[in-house]
């Protein structure tokens, strides 16, 4: 009998060494380039990058709705102007960390804070068999036009055809909307 | 304590500990599989998941800072300039590609689910060695190789993400020896409880 555990050993450890999926969080999918998204949602106008770090009394307004629950407290706005250097639109990525990992979205405002597209660039592989009926239909489009105050509960219509967890993701997504426009009056409407 | 040997021990409690040892082997399976198909068996896939660290090339920054150079020809980074907004131009080629992270609340809340239920699991696994024929050196080698297993898999996530790349290999290490415990534990048990006895007969 002890001869074979020695023979098992290799061949054992070395499908063992797919284990490791037992830690839940699986690889990013990329599904857009930072650049790709800047160039989709910013296609007009010069390009400028404002760096934001949020503290003090900026942080504490944040803070204070009930749907921030950011972990990072550095952003990046991507921001375009025309030629008369008018804010056309502003884009941010917006990283929601879930227990299946974080997923980042692109949101793109225009100047009264108003969405005026979105897109997901990175989302784990385990996530993106929920959100991915998400994205093939017009669910994200839905949210043009909606600023800091858009509803976080689902529309009946996404409800039907789409499964539980998908629903919870798309409460997911629609918070990254969310906190991109909050964001975005915090710097460019309350004047950062 | 002296256990009846796993070929002493009831059929009712062979069938329970085979189904066992079946539901696990299927799910395991079933990990390998998806793993294999969706998830990569590979070191870069793991660095990826989990490392904090910037890509060779990237800088930390959205731009590059193109070089000055000083008196002495020394090479001086560039100083940002900021327009009337605040904001620094730049062109599309300029974006750098956005850093991707496992925070860590969500790597401490896996550690703390996955740990306390992959311990009951070794601890199943331990006591099927315990109760095997195998000597006492051989118990006291396999015992620890489960809860080992689970404690160098987190412990390498939080490695990689707070000290080294490198770590990567020891999750994958770590995969290993999961796979490994589970394995001897399986076969070891399966023979001594269905197959020993056949043998004590024949002889």
């Amino acid at each position: 009998m002890k001869k074979w555990i020695p023979l098992l050993c290799v061949p054992a450890f070395l499908l063992g060494t797919a284990f490791h999926s037992w830690a839940h969080v699986t690889p990013n999918v990329k599904l857009h380039t930072t650049r790709e998204a800047v160039a989709r949602l910013l296609p007009e106008g010069k390009l400028s990058l404002k760096e934001v770090t949020l503290e003090g009394e900026n942080l504490k307004a944040l803070e204070s709705h009930e749907n921030w629950d950011s972990q990072e407290d550095h952003f990046n706005f991507y921001v375009s102007r025309d030629g008369d250097r008018k804010l056309k639109r502003a884009a941010i990525f917006m990283t929601e960390f879930t227990r299946h990992g974080p997923v980042v979205v692109g949101v793109a405002l225009d100047p009264e804070g108003k969405i005026a597209d979105a897109v997901v660039t990175d989302v784990q592989a385990e996530p993106l068999e929920w959100i991915g009926p998400l994205l093939r239909i017009p669910f994200l489009e839905s949210f043009r036009g909606k600023g800091s105050g858009l509803d976080l509960r689902l529309d009946e219509k996404w409800k039907r055809g789409t499964t539980e967890m998908a629903q919870a993701y798309g409460v997911i997504l629609a918070n990254a909307l969310k906190k991109s426009a909050q964001l975005f009056e915090l710097v460019f409407r309350n004047g950062k | 304590m002296k256990l009846t040997p796993l070929s002493e021990i009831p059929v009712t409690t062979k069938v329970l500990i085979t189904c066992f040892l079946a539901t696990l082997g299927f799910g395991n399976i079933a990990a390998g599989i998806y793993t294999a198909k969706y998830v990569g068996l590979s070191y870069d896939s793991l660095v990826e998941t989990y490392s904090d660290r910037e890509a060779p090339g990237d800088h930390g920054h959205p731009t590059d800072h193109p070089h000055r150079h000083g008196p002495n020809g020394e090479h001086l980074p560039q100083e940002e300039t900021l327009n009337e907004f605040g904001e620094k131009e730049i062109t599309l080629d300029e974006v750098k590609e956005m850093p991707h992270k496992v925070g860590l609340k969500l790597l401490l809340q896996d550690a703390h689910v996955h740990l306390f239920s992959h311990g009951v699991l070794a601890l199943c696994i331990g006591i099927l060695f315990l109760w095997s024929g195998l000597s006492t050196v051989w118990k006291l080698a396999l015992i620890p190789l489960p809860f080992l297993a689970g404690t160098l898999d987190f412990a390498g996530m939080f490695l990689v993400k707070f000290v080294a790349d490198g770590f990567a290999w020891l999750i994958l290490f770590a995969g290993g020896l999961n796979g490994l415990s589970f394995s001897v534990a399986f076969f070891l048990a399966c023979y001594e409880m269905w197959f020993l006895p056949l043998k004590n007969k024949k002889s």
